[in-house]
């Protein structure tokens, strides 16, 4: 089953820190405060859409073939998802 | 529940092929389905005398050559697409592509066959004014405008990213600029 990572809170939806991590070969477990990497703040989409970016060495005429999309349809999701990069970061700070 | 599904559906209206083709289709390939569809249009209309005065008026009369069919619908798919290029240059954060603009343009147009096409069934072909035919002929031309203009703001919409009022503005400010230019290019070349 494939489990979807929440990102933020059910009860107050602020965002989701990484408090603790555990290796299922030796059973450490590693307690912290963690931030989530920007990437994994994004939704499940945009995060499969980057990947898709990357297997097709950032060529988006290739994306766009791929996805059966218009060249400019996947340039805007490229461009909107850069925005929410630009975004979290900004947070971030 | 209700209120997600419904905006579910009305996403799925909005992205349907009828009214946002230009997901699936821009660039080269709508600009040549474009120029296709224009010549059709242009000889349709030649053949039943249907004048298109830039966007928002129509005449008939079977007066005139080819060539002037022709050039009212190349002139006004050029400055209307060059209007739309221009905003989406000076408001879009996007690379706009010349050929995505113009493409999806001309696609847009599309509609407009309607009217040509309705004038080829004899009743269409001369009528009386205020009769059942004119009135047919109008409600026949008001929609082919209303879907061309859906789909010429999407077509922009797509080509530049733009979003909420700057998308909204720009698209009125670039039709009606370009709506006076056809016009006056027109009035001269009638008048030579």
């Amino acid at each position: 089953m494939n489990k979807k990572l929440p990102l933020s809170c059910p009860s107050c939806e602020n965002l989701l820190q990484v408090k603790q991590l555990y290796c299922d070969q030796c059973e450490t477990t590693v307690t912290g405060l963690y931030s989530l990497p920007i990437i994994s703040q994004l939704s499940m989409d945009e995060q499969k859409f980057i990947l898709d970016f990357v297997k097709t060495s950032g060529s988006l005429k290739d994306m766009a073939k791929k996805m059966k999309l218009s060249y400019p349809t996947v340039r805007n999701r490229l461009d909107d998802i850069i925005g929410a990069i630009e975004k979290l970061e900004a947070d971030g700070e | 529940m209700i209120l997600l599904e419904q905006s579910k559906n009305l996403r799925l209206m909005e992205n349907s092929f009828w009214i946002n083709p230009f997901i699936k289709i821009a660039g080269f390939r709508s600009l040549i389905y474009g120029l296709l569809g224009l010549l059709l249009i242009a000889v349709v209309a030649y053949l039943t005398g249907t004048h298109f005065y830039g966007f928002s008026d129509l005449g008939f009369a079977k007066d005139s050559e080819f060539w002037l069919y022709a050039l009212e619908q190349l002139l006004s798919w050029v400055l209307i697409s060059l209007c739309l290029y221009v905003s989406g240059l000076l408001f879009s954060n996007t690379k706009l592509r010349v050929v995505d603009v113009f493409g999806t343009n001309i696609l847009a147009r599309m509609p407009l066959l309607l009217v040509p096409l309705v004038r080829l069934i004899p009743p269409f072909q001369s009528f009386v004014f205020q009769s059942v035919e004119m009135y047919l002929l109008l409600g026949i031309y008001v929609l082919s405008l209303a879907w061309t203009m859906v789909l010429m703001f999407n077509g922009f919409k797509i080509s530049s990213n733009l979003k909420g009022i700057r998308l909204i503005a720009s698209f009125i400010i670039s039709i009606v600029v370009a709506e006076i230019l056809i016009r006056l290019i027109l009035n001269s070349i009638y008048y030579l």
